[in-house]
């Protein structure tokens, strides 16, 4: 009796290492199936009466959902066969990876953002190649190519192929509570100088200049972006994203780093930072701002969609770029117009080329002016906005485009990637926050990055020769 | 024929009946074991020797590597020292934590007016998710709207307000008490349970000869729950190396990663930069780590003994 009874646990057991086992090795199958074949035409085709439904999975985050409904209505309207099924999440960032790396309920299409998966499932063939897709004709007869803006061009490539279709191009400045600004007189200041004298007024009249949302540091990239470059110049950002082995560690060690670095110090040690604002999330700090607690936030074009339920009637905001320092090399008003989104097609999707055809009327210009409207942030691609009902938020986000110098870093394969909202510190160090709770100095930062440098160099080449 | 004749006839049929019986109440669960237990441990140790090579676009060996960069990282200095610090903190906050669940459930064991109401009233927080909770608590906690930051305005306290998850100095314990504020309900309700086992003769007698309030507790209390009281100080203990929800709701982990905790340095260097190996790296070394410490803390407990009822 007993014996039989290990007997049948010891089959179970086995049986559960092989069941296990046979899972891992269909996912990295498919994983390098795909990768074979770049140029994948897809499993299946648009049959005109067979039904479809494509699952679209996406990030609902400050643009909301309004925008996909709409797809999901033209699409559906051309394609009658095809039910589209929509899947928004505040979360998808993460709730998405154990779902494409696992294999395990794969949506058909995805909008996405973060490069940095991107960057990830590309090569590993977990996303179509989509490059072809760029030259494909949309519904309305221009092609990605030809539309999309620079910054989403340069983005949206890896390694020679793209695997994403540019989503948003999200714009980062100063939003600025223009009641307060009237009330008293004031002006958007043009100069980091007339900025300090600006805020130091504010704190003596007992106004907050500034909040941000504080548990999420990476919303002062708006600041330290433009900073780099007004700072460092060209020659310094050519550098930073695309250095040779000489430039380290040299590169940082660059005094547009410790400008940088005691600018964005200077708005937390002068007492300029909303009391409280540390402990807050992107929905509070924002209320705050709305409620008139602070004068400006550092934010980004889609501010006014994601509070559209909490804003004040009657409330006027603008969003205004980064004002140059008096010892900045480029003197000129600087915004970050970054093309960080994505939209693309897992390998795994059922429906790849029912996905394209997505993606493609995503593309159109009737399909960007309509998520400039419903969301009133701009897209990656140059279009027209003449004749649409905007609000003057989303005009000065349009103008803030439109008018002023905008930056978006782009790395090579070769720079010290680390990785997520701070890819500029060899040694790990998330120096914003690190800034921002005056726990480190900027020399303690840049010490500790010319230190790292070296090392993590080596790291970055070496794995860039396994591929070679 | 009697009907246990009858059976009896049919006892081998019964026999194998039983056995497949068995076998398939045994299957699921062994099962779940073996792919959620031991395979997932397996490849995690597999992935603590591997790296993500982002240009390649897959995962290589790296022997050793990442065990000497996870090693250099906790003595020199970094964020998953200040998690790993953290985490040791929770070891002892699970302590206190059991102290309070189980004082509490001896007050309220006493038949005093309203004794059932507050039991409820502790274990209300049990029912509501952890998001619902650490949101009310944020709220409460907000540094301009709070009822905290409020209530001490009031009072005249103003320079006692601050912004308790934004501060280096309040964070943490500001996590802290959120853990025992929302953990008493639970322990107290498995603690309430195993009082009410013991004989009321007990405490009688107790009354009979006037003991004290602590008398009662360390004679009577605690030597005949002692088993259940053990089991939540092994589970503490073990459990402490798994907080990393409450960080990441509260503060994210803030302000600059002094409310981290190693689980949470793990979770967010897999979701963020998609580092399985680094995270896979840690995840052994605590949980040899873990297993070490809950193992020294077993055995201490286990010197105790336990009263006969």
């Amino acid at each position: 009796m007993r014996k039989s009874l290990y007997a049948i646990l010891a089959t179970v057991i086995v049986l559960g290492l092989i069941l296990s086992g046979c899972g891992s090795k269909k996912i990295s199958g498919t994983a390098s199936d795909s990768g074979g074949q770049p140029a994948s035409s897809g499993s299946s085709s648009p049959a005109s009466n067979e039904k479809v439904t494509l699952k679209l999975a996406f990030f609902q985050g400050g643009y909301g959902d309004v925008w996909f409904k709409y797809l999901k209505d033209q699409f559906e309207a051309k394609h009658p066969n095809v039910t589209v099924e929509l899947e928004g999440n505040p979360k998808m960032g993460d709730l998405i990876v154990p779902r494409i790396e696992g294999n395990t309920n794969v949506p058909d299409v995805m909008f996405l953002n973060g490069l940095d998966q991107m960057k990830k499932w590309g090569p590993s063939g977990k996303l179509i190649d989509l490059t072809d897709l760029y030259t494909t004709p949309m519904p309305d007869g221009k092609t990605i190519q030809d539309t999309a803006t620079e910054t989403a061009l340069k983005s949206q490539e890896w390694l020679g192929k793209r695997y994403s279709v540019p989503w948003s191009q999200s714009p980062l400045g100063i939003v600025y509570n223009v009641d307060i600004f009237e009330k008293n007189g004031w002006t958007y200041p043009t100069t980091w100088e007339d900025m300090t004298k600006l805020a130091n007024e504010m704190k003596a009249k007992g106004i907050a200049p500034f909040t941000y949302p504080g548990i999420y540091a990476g919303y002062l990239s708006a600041l330290v972006f433009p900073a780099y470059t007004q700072f460092g110049g060209d020659e310094f950002i050519n550098k930073l994203t695309n250095p040779k082995d000489s430039d380290i560690p040299g590169l940082y060690k660059d005094e547009a780093f410790l400008k940088t670095f005691t600018q964005l110090q200077s708005i937390f040690k002068n007492g300029w930072i909303m009391k409280g604002t540390q402990a807050l999330d992107h929905t509070a700090s924002q209320m705050e701002f709305l409620n008139g607690k602070a004068a400006m936030i550092y934010n980004g074009a889609w501010m006014e969609n994601e509070m559209k339920k909490s804003l004040p009637p009657g409330f006027r905001m603008r969003i205004m770029p980064i004002p140059p320092s008096a010892d900045a090399k480029v003197k000129e008003m600087m915004a970050v117009a970054d093309s960080r989104d994505w939209g693309g097609i897992p390998s795994a999707s059922k429906h790849i080329d029912v996905a394209k055809q997505f993606l493609l009327l995503a593309s159109t210009e009737e399909s960007n002016r309509k998520f400039t409207e419903l969301t009133g942030a701009p897209r990656a691609f140059k279009y027209s906005i003449d004749g649409m009902n905007l609000s003057d938020f989303t005009k000065s986000a349009i103008e803030m485009l439109s008018k002023y110098k905008t930056v978006s870093y782009i790395y090579s394969p070769e720079a010290i990637n680390t990785g997520g909202a701070t890819p500029d510190s060899p040694s790990g160090v998330d120096f914003y926050s690190a800034i921002a709770s005056g726990d480190m100095t900027p020399q303690q930062v840049i010490d500790k990055n010319v230190k790292a440098a070296p090392d993590k160099w080596k790291e970055q080449q070496k794995a860039i020769a396994g591929k070679k | 024929m009697s009907r246990s004749g009858e059976l009896k006839n049919r006892g081998g049929n019964d026999k194998l009946q039983r056995r497949i019986f068995i076998a398939v109440m045994l299957a699921w669960p062994l099962l779940y074991f073996a792919v959620f237990g031991l395979y997932l441990q397996f490849e995690t140790i597999l992935y603590s020797f591997q790296r993500w090579n982002y240009v390649a676009g897959y995962q290589e060996w790296v022997g050793l590597d990442n065990y000497r960069l996870a090693i250099k990282n906790m003595i020199g200095g970094s964020y998953w020292r200040t998690g790993m610090t953290n985490t040791l903190i929770f070891i002892p906050v699970n302590y206190v934590l059991i102290a309070l669940s189980l004082f509490i459930a001896v007050v309220l064991n006493r038949n005093f007016p309203f004794a059932r109401f507050y039991r409820i009233v502790y274990f209300f927080p049990t029912i509501l998710s952890i998001v619902i909770l650490t949101m009310v608590y944020q709220f409460s906690l907000h540094p301009t709207n709070g009822i905290v930051n409020g209530v001490l305005g009031h009072l005249g306290l103003e320079s006692w307000q601050r912004s308790w998850l934004g501060e280096r100095q309040t964070a943490l314990p500001a996590v802290i008490f959120y853990c025992i504020w929302a953990g008493i309900g639970y322990y107290n309700v498995m603690f309430t349970g195993a009082l009410q086992r013991i004989p009321s003769e007990y405490f009688e007698v107790g009354q009979i000869e006037g003991i004290t309030f602590w008398k009662e507790m360390t004679s009577i209390v605690i030597p005949t729950i002692w088993p259940t009281i053990s089991t939540f100080i092994i589970l503490g203990t073990s459990g402490a190396f798994l907080v990393y929800l409450q960080p990441l709701l509260l503060t994210n982990g803030g302000p600059n990663h002094s409310s981290t905790t190693t689980s949470l340095e793990m979770l967010t260097s897999v979701l963020g930069p998609g580092d399985y190996g680094t995270a896979a790296t840690y995840g052994v070394i605590f949980a040899v780590l873990a297993a070490v410490v809950t193992l020294i803390v077993k055995r201490l407990v286990e010197l105790v003994d336990t009263a006969e009822l």
